[in-house]
C-alpha cells in the first residue's frame, strides 16, 4: 500500500539528485557567460555592469579571426581524415576476421585514453625532425590521430547494432563488396559516421595541448590563442571568445545528439 | 481469390524455366582442428525441393553457407548444371537466398528492396518497375511497395524476402530457417505458400530447418545431418518408414527403440532378433543386422487383436494420454521390461485402457526394423 508512494518519493529524490549533479557539472562552465558581458576591463566576478564591448572587441580582433579560420582549416580536414580512417578501422575490426581483433580495438582507442601530453611530447621532436613543426600538416596529423578513436567508437557501435546478415543478403542479391558497402552498410551506419565526424571536429576545435606543442603563431588555433591571452592579458574578451566557442561546440553536440537518436530508431524498428 | 486468376499467365511463362541441378562432391569444411562439415557428396535434382534438417551444430548451416558462397570449403566442389562454382564469389552466383530474419534493408522501401537485385544487375528503370510490380503481385502485396519493411507484419516481411530473392529468376533458391520467426499458424500458411511459389517458378530449393515436421511437409527429399555428416537422404516417407539408424528414427517423428543382443538372418530380408533382457522378435533386416529394433507407434497393435500379429507380448499400460482424436499408450513389456509406445485414432465409443491395466501388445514383422546404433537404456 505504501509501496507506490515510497517509489514516487524515491524517484523525485533521484531526479533532484540528478539535477544537482548536472548543475555541479555545468554551472562552472556557465560562469563564463556573465563574465563576457562585463563592463569591467579585467575578469572579475560578479561583473559590475552590462556591456557588449568585449564581443565587439572579439569581432574586431584580427588575431581571433585568423585563429578561428585556422581552427576550421585544421578541424574540417582532421575530422574528415579521422572519419575515413576511423570508419575503415571499425569495418575491419567489427566485420573482418583479423586475428587479435580485441587487442587492435584497444590500440585504436588508446590515443583517447592516454594523456594527450604524452603524444604531444612524442610528436614534437619527430615533427621537428620532419620539418613540419608549426605547419598545418603537423597539427592536422596530430588531431587526426586523436580524433580517430571517436569515429571508431561511434561507427563500431553502429556496426554492432545490426547483424551482418544484411551484408550477406546484399551479396546474394548481386552486390559486390563496394556496392554492398555503398548501398547497404554505409546507409545503415550513416548516423554513426555523421556523429563521429561531428565529435571529431568538435574535438579538434577545442583541443589545446597538441596545439601548444605543434602550432606556431601563424597556425595557432582558437584554444591556443585563448591560452596565450590568459597568460598575458586577462581581459573579458577571452570570456566573449570562450562563449562563442562554447555555443559552436554545444550546437554541434546537439546536432550529434539529434542524429544519434534518429539513427538509433531506424534499425531497431526494422528488427521487430 | 481472383488474384490467382491474374497470376496464371505469369505462372505459365515462368514455369517453363527450370531449376538448377546441384551436385556436391566431397565438400568439406574445417576450422583448424574442428570439422564443421565432413566430406559430403550430394545430388539435388533440377526443380527439386530439398530440405536439410538436423540439430544445431550439425553442419546444415555450414553446407548452406558454402553453397551461398559465404564460406569457402576446405575441399570439394559444387557443380551447378555441371559447372564448378567454388571459386565464384557470392554476388556472381545468381542464387536467391531467404534468411531467417529476412534481412530486408530497413533504409529502403519494399519496392526498393525487391528492386535492389535488379538495380545491381543494371536493369533499366521501366523494366525494373514492371518486374517489381509483378513480384509484388506474385506474393500478394500489391500496393505495399512504398512501405518500409518495419511497417509490415512478419508474414508480409517474409513474402517480401521471397519476392526479393526470386525477382531475378535465380535457378537455385536457398532458404535458411525462413519461417523460424513466425508463429505456428502463420508458419503453416507460409509453408503452403512457399511450396506453391516454388512450383510456379520451377526453381530448385535447398531449405534448411531444424523443424522436422516443416521439412517433411514441404520437401520432395530430405537429408538429415548430425555432427557435420549426412546421416540419411530420402523422401519424407522413406526416412520415416525406413530409417537406417536410431538417430534418424528418433529425429523424425516418434519411435520405440529396443536394444537387440543378437540377430540371425532369415530368408526374404527378415531376421530373428533376441531382445536384450529376454524375448525374441522377427523383424526386417534391410540395412544388415543392426543392434536396435525400431517400431513406429502407429504400427503397434494393443488389445486382443495383438494375438494375431507376428510378435506378441504381454504388457502393462503405464500411461495413457488422449489428444484430439488419438490416444497414446506407454506400455511395459513383461519379461524384458522394455517400453514401447503405441498410438492410434479413437472413436467416440472406444473405451480407453487405464494405467496399470494388463493387455497384449504386438506388431507385424514387416513393421519392426533392425537399425544401426545402440539405444541408451
Amino acid at each position: 500500500m505504501t509501496d507506490p508512494r515510497l517509489w514516487r518519493i524515491l524517484s523525485y529524490g533521484i531526479l533532484a539528485f540528478a539535477v544537482l549533479v548536472l548543475i555541479y557539472l555545468v554551472l562552472p562552465t556557465l560562469v563564463i557567460v556573465p563574465l563576457s558581458f562585463s563592463s569591467e576591463t579585467f575578469l572579475s566576478f560578479p561583473p559590475p555592469g552590462f556591456s557588449l564591448q568585449w564581443y565587439d572587441a572579439f569581432a574586431q580582433s584580427l588575431d581571433y579571426r585568423i585563429a578561428i579560420l585556422n581552427s576550421v582549416k585544421i578541424g574540417l580536414p582532421a575530422a574528415l581524415f579521422a572519419t575515413v580512417f576511423g570508419t575503415l578501422a571499425a569495418l575491419a575490426l567489427v566485420r573482418g576476421h583479423l586475428p587479435g581483433r580485441r587487442l587492435l580495438s584497444a590500440l585504436m582507442i588508446a590515443p583517447l585514453i592516454l594523456p594527450q601530453i604524452v603524444l604531444a611530447i612524442g610528436l614534437f621532436p619527430i615533427m621537428v625532425k620532419l620539418g613540419i613543426i608549426g605547419s598545418y600538416a603537423g597539427i592536422l596529423l596530430g588531431h587526426t590521430v586523436l580524433a580517430m578513436p571517436l569515429v571508431f567508437i561511434t561507427v563500431a557501435a553502429a556496426l554492432k547494432s545490426y547483424a551482418p546478415t544484411y551484408e550477406l543478403a546484399a551479396m546474394t542479391l548481386g552486390a559486390n563488396r563496394w556496392n554492398t558497402f555503398r548501398f547497404v552498410t554505409l546507409p545503415m551506419i550513416k548516423p554513426g559516421v555523421i556523429v563521429g565526424f561531428i565529435f571529431a571536429f568538435a574535438f579538434s576545435f577545442d583541443e589545446l595541448i597538441l596545439a601548444i606543442f605543434l602550432t606556431n603563431p601563424a597556425t595557432r588555433t582558437v584554444p591556443r590563442l585563448l591560452w596565450e591571452h590568459l597568460n598575458y592579458q586577462m581581459t573579458p574578451v577571452i570570456a566573449a571568445a570562450t562563449v562563442v566557442l562554447l555555443v559552436i561546440t554545444l550546437s554541434m553536440l546537439a546536432i550529434a545528439a539529434v542524429y544519434a537518436r534518429t539513427g538509433a530508431r531506424k534499425p531497431s524498428g526494422a528488427a521487430s | 481469390m481472383n488474384v490467382h486468376a491474374d497470376l496464371t499467365p505469369d505462372h505459365k511463362v515462368i514455369a517453363e524455366k527450370r531449376g538448377a541441378l546441384v551436385e556436391f562432391g566431397g565438400v568439406t569444411k574445417s576450422y583448424g582442428p574442428v570439422t564443421a562439415l565432413r566430406p559430403t557428396s550430394l545430388r539435388i535434382e533440377a526443380g527439386e525441393f530439398f530440405a536439410i534438417i538436423g540439430p544445431s551444430g550439425s553442419g546444415k548451416s555450414t553446407l548452406l553457407g558454402i553453397t551461398a558462397g559465404f564460406i569457402v570449403p576446405s575441399a570439394g566442389m559444387i557443380r551447378i548444371d555441371g559447372a564448378d562454382i567454388v571459386a565464384v564469389p557470392p554476388y556472381s552466383r545468381n542464387f536467391g537466398m531467404v534468411f531467417q530474419n529476412y534481412a530486408l534493408f530497413p533504409h529502403m522501401t519494399v519496392a526498393e528492396n525487391i528492386g535492389f537485385p535488379l538495380r545491381m544487375r543494371g536493369v533499366a528503370k521501366t523494366e525494373k518497375a514492371e518486374r517489381v510490380a509483378r513480384a509484388l503481385a506474385m506474393v500478394r502485396l500489391e500496393g505495399l511497395g512504398d512501405r518500409r519493411p518495419s511497417e509490415l507484419s512478419g508474414g508480409q516481411q517474409q513474402r517480401v524476402a521471397l519476392a526479393r530473392a526470386a525477382v531475378y529468376d535465380p535457378l537455385l533458391l536457398l532458404m535458411d530457417e525462413p519461417l523460424g520467426a513466425l508463429d505456428k499458424n502463420l508458419r503453416e500458411e507460409m509453408q503452403e505458400e512457399i511450396k506453391k511459389f516454388q512450383k510456379a517458378l520451377g526453381v530448385t530449393v535447398i531449405y534448411v530447418t531444424h523443424d522436422q515436421q516443416e521439412a517433411a511437409a514441404m520437401a520432395d527429399r530430405l537429408a538429415i545431418m548430425r555432427n557435420g555428416r549426412l546421416e540419411q537422404i530420402g523422401s519424407p516417407r522413406q526416412l520415416y518408414e525406413r530409417p537406417q539408424n536410431i538417430f534418424v528414427a528418433g529425429f523424425l517423428g516418434e519411435a520405440s527403440i529396443l536394444p537387440v543382443s543378437k540377430a540371425t538372418p532369415l530368408a526374404g530380408g527378415f531376421a530373428v532378433a533376441e531382445l536384450a533382457g529376454g524375448g525374441s522378435v522377427e523383424a526386417v533386416a534391410s540395412t544388415g543386422v543392426g543392434e536396435a529394433l525400431c517400431i513406429r507407434p502407429e504400427c503397434i497393435v494393443v488389445g486382443p487383436e495383438a494375438e494375431h500379429t507376428d510378435n506378441v507380448f504381454a504388457a502393462q499400460v503405464e500411461e495413457a494420454v488422449y489428444a484430439n482424436g488419438s490416444v497414446r499408450y506407454r506400455l511395459r513389456l513383461d519379461g524384458s521390461g522394455h517400453v514401447v509406445n503405441a498410438r492410434f485414432s479413437t472413436r467416440p465409443d472406444l473405451v480407453l485402457m487405464q494405467p496399470g491395466q494388463r493387455t497384449k501388445v504386438g506388431w507385424a514383422r514387416r513393421d519392426g526394423l533392425l537399425i544401426e546404433g545402440r539405444p541408451e537404456t
